[in-house]
Parts: structure tokens; C-alpha cells; sequence
């Protein structure tokens, strides 16, 4: 009679052993998961802000070429910038949060441009010039402040 | 110096032909598109363009008496001169690019007035008012 207590007890307390071991177990599998998907958030963050960054040097060497009225070669560069924006708007959505819209409109100031520099006399007439380096100053500074605000979320991140 | 001095009088002309103190008219040139204009019939200010393609060279001079006083030639060629990735804001950055863009400038400011586009249209609009 004592014998069977003492086998019934041990049974449970083996058993309470094994739950608890497995509690700790899955406890460990799911901070895991959720560690894994941190990182991985992070990388892709980290992407993110790199290719705002790449975006940014694009936009900065158009405007070289825009200002030194090389207008096929400016044209090769807004159509690059054409082809990267709504890529990287799509790609990196969950990121950029009410930049998305502010991207729209960067896309429509270089599609512009894009169309006025395959036209026969591209920004030959001298206010048109001014607007069009001013605009592409205007795109390259809110590109950079799109750019800060990806590198402070990954700050936060850390 | 000269050089300096050269980009110091086309920010002045730029500035006077802006505000329509100045008027240009255009010269035979060859190949060129020249513009020039006369400050008391001793002094001529001439800028003159010449486009192949994408490269365009610009030519600044100053006439006297007794023939050229001063000349600055700048042109839009950015290999070897302009590293791509470098940042661009800041007028520093980039001498060559600003330098071209000040004679640009003054050249499409001296055509504008040559040309007389405003006057052109005003004229344009009246005659086909007056038919009808």
C-alpha cells in the first residue's frame, strides 16, 4: 500500500517535472521565434534605409547633370529614379508609414521633368531651369528627411 | 584673378539684364550662338555658346579699343571633375558645376532679351486679333 503511494507520487511528480520542462521548453522556442523575427525586421529595416540612401545619391547626381544641362544623361538618370521609386515605395510600405504619399508626389515631380527633358529644347528657357534645380533640390532634401526618419526607427530598434 | 574677375562681371550682367537694365543682340557666330552688348560704344560684353550633344562649351569676353580685355571659357564636361556620390547641396560643393551655371545662366538671360519673346508673342497675339 505504501509502496503503490510512493510509485503514484513519483508518477506525478515526474509528470509535473515533464510539463514544466516543456513549458520552459516552448517558453524558449517562442522568444526564439520572436528573437528571429526581430532580427529579421531589423535587416529589413536596415535594407530599407539603405536603399532611401542609394535613392538620395541618385537623386543628387540628377540634379549634377540637371544643373550642367546634360539633359540626355539627366533624362537616363529621372527615368532610373522613375524605375526605383515605386519599387522601393511597395517594397519598404511598412516602413515609411505617411512618407508613402510624400513619395507619390517625388515620383510625379521626376516624371515631369523626365517628360520636359525628352522634349526637343529642354530646359533651354532660363526661369524653367531655376524651377526645375529647385524642385530637384526640394526632392533631394525631403528624400533625406525620408532617409533620417528610417535610420531613427532603426535607432530605436536598436 | 582674371578668371574671378570674369565670374564678378557676369553676376553683374546677369544681375542688370535680369532686371532689364541691359539688352543683348545676337552676332553671326558659325557654329556658335553669340550674343553681345555695348556699354558706351567702347566696351562689348560677348557670350557665346557651342553645343555637341550634351557638351556645351560657353565663351566670355570683354572688348576694348584695342581688342580683348578679358576671356573665361567654361563648358558642362563632368568626367574627372565631378566624383557621382558626393553630396551636391552647398555651394561649395561642386565649383565646376556652379561656375557653368552662372555663364548658362547669363547667356539665357542675354537671349531672352535678344530674342524679345514677350514682345514677339504681344506681336503675334495683335495680328491675329486684327484678323479676326
Amino acid at each position: 500500500m505504501v509502496l503503490h503511494d510512493w510509485f503514484d507520487w513519483s508518477n506525478a511528480g515526474v509528470g509535473v517535472v515533464g510539463l514544466a520542462f516543456t513549458l520552459w521548453a516552448v517558453r524558449q522556442a517562442t522568444g526564439a521565434r520572436q528573437a528571429a523575427i526581430e532580427a529579421r525586421e531589423a535587416i529589413w529595416q536596415r535594407e530599407a534605409s539603405d536603399s532611401f540612401s542609394e535613392l538620395k545619391g541618385m537623386a543628387e547626381e540628377f540634379a549634377i547633370l540637371l544643373q550642367s544641362e546634360r539633359s540626355k544623361e539627366a533624362l537616363v538618370r529621372a527615368r532610373d529614379l522613375l524605375a526605383r521609386i515605386p519599387r522601393d515605395r511597395a517594397r519598404f510600405g511598412k516602413f515609411l508609414h505617411g512618407d508613402s504619399d510624400k513619395l507619390k508626389e517625388l515620383e510625379s515631380v521626376f516624371q515631369k521633368l523626365a517628360i520636359r527633358l525628352s522634349s526637343e529644347s529642354p530646359l533651354e528657357d532660363l526661369d524653367e531651369a531655376r524651377e526645375a534645380i529647385a524642385r530637384v533640390f526640394e526632392a533631394i532634401g525631403e528624400l533625406n528627411s525620408i532617409y533620417g526618419r528610417l535610420m531613427a526607427r532603426l535607432d530605436e530598434v536598436g | 584673378m582674371m578668371s574671378d574677375k570674369a565670374e564678378e562681371l557676369a553676376a553683374q550682367l546677369l544681375e542688370k539684364t535680369e532686371n532689364g537694365k541691359l539688352r543683348w543682340h545676337s552676332e553671326p557666330g558659325g557654329e556658335s550662338e553669340t550674343y553681345k552688348t555695348e556699354l558706351e560704344d567702347e566696351l562689348s560684353f560677348w557670350i557665346k555658346r557651342k553645343t555637341d550633344g550634351d557638351d556645351k562649351v560657353i565663351l566670355f569676353s570683354l572688348t576694348g579699343p584695342k581688342g580683348t580685355v578679358l576671356s573665361k571659357s567654361v563648358d558642362n564636361i563632368l568626367s574627372g571633375v565631378v566624383r557621382f556620390g558626393d553630396p551636391v547641396v552647398g555651394k561649395s560643393a561642386f565649383p565646376k558645376v556652379n561656375q557653368f551655371r552662372l555663364f548658362s545662366n547669363l547667356f539665357h538671360a542675354a537671349r531672352k532679351t535678344a530674342i524679345g519673346k514677350d514682345q514677339t508673342i504681344e506681336k503675334a497675339q495683335l495680328l491675329l486679333e486684327r484678323l479676326g
